[in-house]
């Protein structure tokens, strides 16, 4: 059915395109003949085209950093002009250099055309690690071959631009198929002046999960099995990505779900799109186990847990948010999460005092719910001395370079990584070198003042310089390393920096990364939110938006982000938006249809805690705190400002960052943690340790019963069922002793899955 | 014995009986050859070669802490001085007087987990407690008092101990580490404290019955060099025992003490805190990082915050505590007296102290009458103060000022800039000084810069070189800059914060333009004590700054030397440091310096002293023309001890 329709939409879109046809310009480029129609000739389009299509310049080929084969394109076509000089003038690309290595020698052969290496080696008559691209008798080798003939010109600027591809239609937009079936894609482009063109067989296509859906040459799609797959449309200069859903088959009947807002809207909005069902909303038990934990990092105090559980007032839940976000342990906790996210470390230097001041920064943010734009343009623009600006010294051995700056600050700020566009044109991405050099200018003046071994200015003080930072003694402007140049100031958006840039460049760029016009600033941390709170972001990693890995959930993405916007960049508000979400507070047990979901949240997926968070969970069941170095007896892991200056097994094993990189933990379960389980201090040294839980009980006299129940109350949020009461109770009477058997079961509890993961 | 190859001009020549001859000189600055002298010391001292100033472990008695640290004026109590190769104490000895301490005991003081017998029987120096009896006159100076103890191997270091002019509370024995043992105490207070042990904060609670401001203030002694580098770093918290739902007993921190200056310019912690209800409050003690210490002795003030600051009360107590010239500190005073000051640091003064009274410029007044001098360079009684004033500024009105003169004034926002004007003459030599009385660096860091008629930048402040591990420039922002002009004409002076984003009321400036005046900076010396044993030496090692080109010579006199103890100037060689890098326009920024060594030398037959007494380290600028006025630059307690021979008196 899908691909009936799809098929009559292409026919009808095709017969404009058929009007313009494709067909090669005369030297220096001008007529072109197209079915008797002229239109320009468009080196980019025309033969980019081709190169892209043919899967030539994709990354693993001669797209990519050094090209292959001594033979560099631009990933798919992305910059024609240096293409077409490689191609037409010839030789060996250097990626720290303008100039071509060794002499330079022609990839087309005027004379004979058909001899061109363009053309030998894609059809394999000379020996090509790529394989057979093209064969003798296609179009596209006919197009080539002209081109050629025709003196292999580039064409005029304006007719580029008239034919420049300047966005990419996919339809359908939001396919939804069934295990087995097939769907045609159809690409249409957006030309200068509000053109259309069909360009289906212009384009590839590549499947990101060939297991869930798998694309051919010609963009018919076909369903293996139940999931989610991003199909990458990559034309002449432009990519756009199409998320296709397979389901095993449709729900009849699809149930009304309630909602409480956007959020729940926008979810099963997709998910009914799915036919996908969500689990029903989780028992209070789970509930409160999982908001405090993700709002506080803080298990409920069995007190408080029989409190709630006994409870049943409606607005219970709201009421239990309110107090959380208002809490000082929401403050520890998400000072902590925040402490990670900014990087606050021992200082390589030294500078202890440093960390202090720049997580106190961070901490009288979070409690006086700062704006988070506000925050950003602090840790960007930061000058003078206090913790924003400090913190300069702690995500490097002196000054990092204005590189590292930038890609940081990017990264953290706007979601994106611009690493590899540091030495050459991003592969993936639309990012330039030259881009990326122009952002790096920001930084450029970035310096140090103060001389911390002299006795009339030991401190540092960050400010920009038009002197620049002066390594080596050289000062000045920063240079683009490849063409060694002198690189201006300019955004991402490749526009120029403003004259303001000149007095205050970083003032200048914390501008333009927190503007609200912009939606990647509100979309990377509403992100990086969502993906705290559901273990996995709308665009997972969530520090990786980019084509290749789309979001899920664009729209609510995208409502997120307006939402933080339109009130004021609140953390908090952002945070209770979420957990007053139906879809937030939904079970984590899986029904038929969502089992084997992983990204639609149609149930809650249980989520390892973090090393912190566990540390500190483990030491409140049992009663027995962790001691850090001199910190003082009782200091949570949580709330240790330069974590790494504390050594702990416990944490190292856990995933524990080191903060001297944007943090990613890592989350996977490993031998040494089971090692640690069995024998570690931290499980086997807490158990019955002075001033301990277990201690406690037994010296109030607490009945076998009241033990188990107390324990599974403080680690797990529940009460015992009545089989887990009636066996524990019954084993712990078997026992010799008393203490010992209470020591296994509270060793049993912290030790389990239910324990370490938020469900 | 005479020196080989020193001028002494005007003085008697250095050598001869320490009795007869207390004055002693030498001139640094005619070098002797390093040989000469060490043949001259071999021969001199066969039995005593010279000693090193720093040991890693303690040879001198070496005290590390008193507590309590302080009491009120009247108060008599027992302290305990805890420190090494104090056997034998036998005096308690203050610097400035006034306070009487008596020794009642010494004792081992054992490691954590030993006896006092086992601490004293290993083979290591051992921690001892002296308990010392402190009587306070009624009418001793409210402060610091900088002591000492004695004993058989000589005098200490010194710590200090504080007169209060409130009731000071001594610590209780009742635990109140916890917010809900903190110890309940009134406002305003004053409570000696000790962050005794590891991961240790001491609470306090009081009760406000209204909204209030209060000061909270940490005095304590801070860690130092080595060896005696045992000082508290300490952290100030304030709490408000809410609870929360996790947990009644939880505490919700208000403020934290250490913000940003209190690193670099001072580590004893001050908080200023407004309660906007009336409640019950915590305030914590503990240690940055959580080190605790049977050393880490502090004083807590909780005060209103209108009262005076610690800093404040030691000003008006009457305790004079000599100050160290300071040439380069944003803090020092620029007033017009300054100019008549460094004249009295000049070998060619206008009189003042040229008869040889000793002077020492840092406890002059802030603004004396200045007076034509001497030296030709013409009357500076007519310097003019010029205030900056913001309605003028946004007028476009630029203020004039004059050589010399003073221009006064505030950036008083983000972005303030204050421009000036002024006329100088071609090769007239300006020295430019920065003052910021109130607010000063890390948080102000005024930047000036000097422009010529076009607009163009000639210098500043902000001084530029290539650091030591060739890594990048060092800058940093100069509180003194010389230049001499080139042409004759008008300049303007730009000043402002460094970064442009900062300004408030008390980014207050003083800027000084002067003609140079050639003269004696700075002189140091790290000897804090002399203990000499009977026919060996020890060596002084001065350092001396030449400001603005002086080119005279700095006699170094040692005075008061106690009988049989002589002195001798030395040479050192110092260890190869590599090549020099790029030190930019390092003489309009910094001053010309050199180190001398002082050998002193107790004779084998100097009777030993049972108390210190005070050596004066002089230094005279000397010139064609004749001695300028000695300059004291510190008092250095001396002894001379026979260790062998038990704690003899003499």
């Amino acid at each position: 059915m899908f691909r009936g329709v799809a098929s009559a939409m292409r026919r009808l879109v095709r017969l404009g395109a058929l009007v313009l046809g494709i067909l090669l310009a005369g030297q220096g480029g001008g007529s072109v003949h197209a079915g008797g129609s002229a239109r320009p000739f468009s080196f980019a389009r025309d033969v980019g085209g081709i190169l892209t299509k043919r899967g030539c310049n994709n990354q693993e080929c001669h797209g990519s950093v050094k090209g292959r084969g001594g033979f560099k394109l631009s990933a798919n076509a992305l910059y024609p002009r240096d293409d077409h000089e490689w191609i037409v003038q010839g030789g060996i690309y250097q990626v720290l250099s303008p100039d071509p290595l060794g002499p330079r020698k022609s990839r087309v052969d005027l004379k004979q055309p058909e001899n061109s290496l363009l053309l030998t080696k894609p059809t394999m008559e000379e020996p090509h690690g790529g394989g057979e691209r093209l064969s003798r008798d296609s179009a596209d080798y006919r197009t080539l071959v002209e081109w050629i003939r025709a003196g292999a010109p580039y064409g005029r600027e304006e007719d580029h631009r008239a034919r420049e591809i300047q966005g990419l239609e996919v339809s359908p937009r939001q396919p939804v198929m069934r295990a087995g079936g097939e769907q045609q894609l159809l690409v249409t482009a957006t030309l200068a002046g509000g053109l259309t063109e069909d360009v289906t067989d212009q384009v590839n296509f590549e499947s990101n999960d060939p297991e869930v859906a798998e694309v051919s040459d010609s963009g018919l799609v076909r369903a293996r099995q139940p999931g989610e797959a991003a199909i990458v449309i990559r034309a002449a200069g432009r990519a756009a990505t199409v998320v296709i859903g397979v389901i095993r088959q449709p729900l009849a009947g699809y149930p009304q779900v309630s909602q409480r807002n956007f959020i729940d809207r926008l979810v099963f909005a997709k998910l009914k799109r799915l036919h996908i069902l969500p689990s029903e909303p989780s028992d209070d038990r789970q509930f409160l186990r999982r908001v405090c934990l993700d709002l506080t990092g803080t298990l409920p105090p069995p007190a408080r847990v029989r409190e709630f559980l006994a409870g049943d007032r409606p607005g219970k839940r709201d009421e239990l948010i309110e107090t959380l976000l208002n809490s000082p342990e929401f403050l520890d906790y998400w000072t902590f999460r925040f402490a990670d996210l900014f990087r606050v470390g021992k200082s390589v230097q030294g500078f202890t005092k440093y960390s202090r001041l720049y997580w106190e920064w961070i901490r009288d943010g979070i409690a006086r719910n700062k704006p988070y734009d506000q925050m950003a343009r602090e840790r960007i623009a930061a000058q003078g001395y206090g913790g924003p600006a400090l913190h300069y010294y702690l995500i490097g051995g002196d000054l990092p370079s204005p590189q590292d700056m930038m890609g940081e600050q990017v990264r953290v700020f706007l979601g994106r990584r611009l690493d590899c566009a540091q030495c050459h044109n991003h592969p993936y991405e639309p990012w330039s070198q030259n881009q990326f050099w122009g952002m790096t200018a920001f930084y450029g003046q970035l310096t140090r003042v103060g001389d911390i071994n002299t006795g009339t200015a030991p401190y540092n003080i960050i400010l920009d310089d038009p002197e620049g930072h002066g390594v080596l003694g050289k000062g000045g402007p920063t240079v683009h390393p490849r063409n060694k140049t002198e690189v201006r100031p300019a955004f991402l958006s490749g526009e120029p920096a403003g004259r303001n840039a000149a007095e205050d460049p970083r003032a200048s760029l914390a501008e333009w990364m927190t503007s609200p016009d912009r939606p990647e600033f509100a979309e990377a941390i509403v992100n990086r939110i969502w993906g705290r709170f559901f273990g996995r972001g709308i665009v997972d990693p969530v520090d990786d938006f980019k084509l290749a890995n789309p979001a899920t959930h664009p729209d609510l993405l995208a409502a997120l982000a307006e939402d933080f916007r339109a009130g004021g960049y609140d953390l908090r508000q952002l945070m209770r938006r979420i957990v007053r979400s139906r879809v937030y507070q939904l079970s984590s047990y899986p029904n038929d249809s969502n089992r084997s979901d992983r990204t639609n949240y149609a149930r809650a997926h249980p989520r390892p805690l973090d090393a912190e968070v566990l540390l500190d969970a483990i030491s409140q069941v049992t009663g027995v705190p962790e001691r850090f170095g001199t910190k003082p007896e009782g200091t949570r892991a949580i709330n240790l400002v330069a974590s790494d200056m504390y050594p702990s097994r416990f944490l190292e094993l856990y995933g524990r960052p080191n903060r001297q990189m944007v943090p990613q933990r890592k989350v996977e379960a490993s031998l040494g943690q089971a090692l640690h389980l069995l024998a570690g201090s931290t499980y086997t040294g807490k158990l019955s340790g002075k001033g301990s839980r277990i201690g406690r009980l037994i010296a109030a006299g607490a009945s076998n019963a009241e033990m188990v129940e107390e324990f599974y109350l403080a680690a797990l949020s529940r009460f015992p069922t009545a089989e887990e009461l009636r066996e524990l109770e019954g084993w712990i009477e078997g026992q010799d002793s008393r203490l010992k058997a209470a020591e296994d079961l509270v060793w049993a509890l912290i030790g389990s899955r239910e324990f370490a993961y938020v469900h | 014995m005479v020196s080989q190859g020193m001028d002494i001009t005007g003085f008697r020549s250095a050598g001869g009986s320490a009795a007869a001859n207390r004055m002693n000189v030498f001139s640094p600055w005619r070098r002797i050859a390093g040989l000469g002298v060490a043949a001259l010391l071999a021969a001199a001292f066969p039995a005593g070669p010279l000693q090193a100033q720093e040991a890693a472990a303690p040879t001198e008695p070496t005290i590390l802490s008193v507590h309590p640290l302080g009491a009120r004026a009247g108060s008599a109590l027992e302290v305990e001085v805890q420190g090494y190769l104090l056997e034998g104490a036998r005096a308690v000895w203050f610097e400035q007087g006034g306070i009487q301490g008596r020794i009642r005991d010494v004792r081992a003081v054992p490691a954590e987990g030993k006896s006092e017998s086992e601490a004293a029987g290993e083979d290591k120096p051992v921690l001892r407690g002296v308990r010392v009896r402190l009587e306070i006159p009624s009418d001793a100076p409210v402060g610091v008092h900088r002591f000492r103890l004695v004993s058989k191997l000589g005098v200490s270091n010194a710590l200090v101990f504080r007169v209060n002019s409130d009731v000071v509370l001594d610590e209780t024995s009742q635990p109140h580490q916890t917010p809900s043992t903190a110890r309940q105490v009134a406002v305003p207070s004053v409570i000696n404290g000790r962050v005794a042990g590891d991961g240790e904060e001491d609470f306090y609670a009081f009760e406000l019955t209204e909204a209030r401001e209060l000061r909270f203030e940490v005095f304590c002694k801070t860690p130092g060099k080595p060896p005696d580098d045992v000082g508290l770093d300490p952290e100030l918290t304030l709490y408000e025992p809410t609870g929360s739902w996790f947990d009644k007993e939880r505490t919700t921190r208000l403020a934290y003490n250490d913000d940003p200056s209190s690193y670099h310019v001072s580590r004893l912690p001050q908080l200023t805190y407004r309660f906007r209800k009336k409640g019950r409050y915590l305030v914590g003690v503990g240690a940055f990082l959580g080190g605790g210490s049977p050393h880490f002795s502090y004083q807590l003030r909780i005060a209103d915050s209108s009262s005076p600051t610690f800093a404040q009360l030691d000003r008006n107590g009457g305790n004079r505590v000599p100050v160290p010239w300071n040439e380069r500190a944003f803090r020092r005073p620029v007033a017009s007296g300054r100019l008549a000051l460094l004249e009295s640091r000049s070998a060619v003064s206008n009189g003042t102290g040229a008869d040889g009274r000793l002077t020492n410029g840092a406890a002059s007044s802030r603004d004396q009458p200045v007076r034509s001098g001497a030296n030709g360079r013409g009357s500076r009684s007519s310097i003019v103060l010029v205030k900056e004033q913001e309605s003028r500024e946004r007028a476009g009105n630029t203020l004039s000022i004059s050589v010399p003169g003073i221009a006064e004034g505030t950036i008083d926002r983000p972005g303030d800039v204050d421009r000036y004007v002024f006329k100088a003459e071609r090769g007239q030599q300006v020295a430019f000084e920065v003052e910021t009385p109130q607010v000063g660096p890390p948080q102000f860091n005024p930047r000036f810069g000097i422009l010529d008629e076009e607009g163009r930048e000639l210098f500043s402040n902000v001084y530029k070189r290539l650091g030591r591990q060739l890594t990048f420039y060092l800058k940093t922002v100069e509180p003194k800059t010389l230049y001499t002009f080139e042409r004759s004409g008008e300049y303007s002076l730009v000043i402002g914060d460094l970064t442009r984003r900062f300004g408030n009321a008390g980014f207050r400036y003083r800027l000084l333009l002067r003609p140079q005046i050639p003269h004696v900076g700075e002189v140091r010396t790290d000897t804090d004590r002399l203990n000499l044993v009977a026919g060996q030496a020890r060596k002084i090692t001065v350092t001396t700054d030449q400001e603005e080109g002086y080119s005279g010579d700095i006699a170094l006199v040692l005075d008061g030397l106690p009988e049989g103890v002589e002195f001798y100037p030395g040479t050192e060689v110092k260890a190869y440091q590599g090549p020099v890098p790029e030190d930019g326009f390092k003489t309009r920024f910094a001053p010309r310096s050199e180190s001398v060594t002082i050998v002193v030398l107790a004779g084998a037959d100097a009777p030993a002293t049972s108390l210190p007494v005070k050596l004066r380290l002089l230094a005279r600028p000397i010139s064609d023309d004749g001695p300028g006025p000695g300059l004291l630059i510190k008092e250095i307690p001396t002894m001379v001890v026979r260790p062998s021979q038990g704690a003899e008196e003499s």
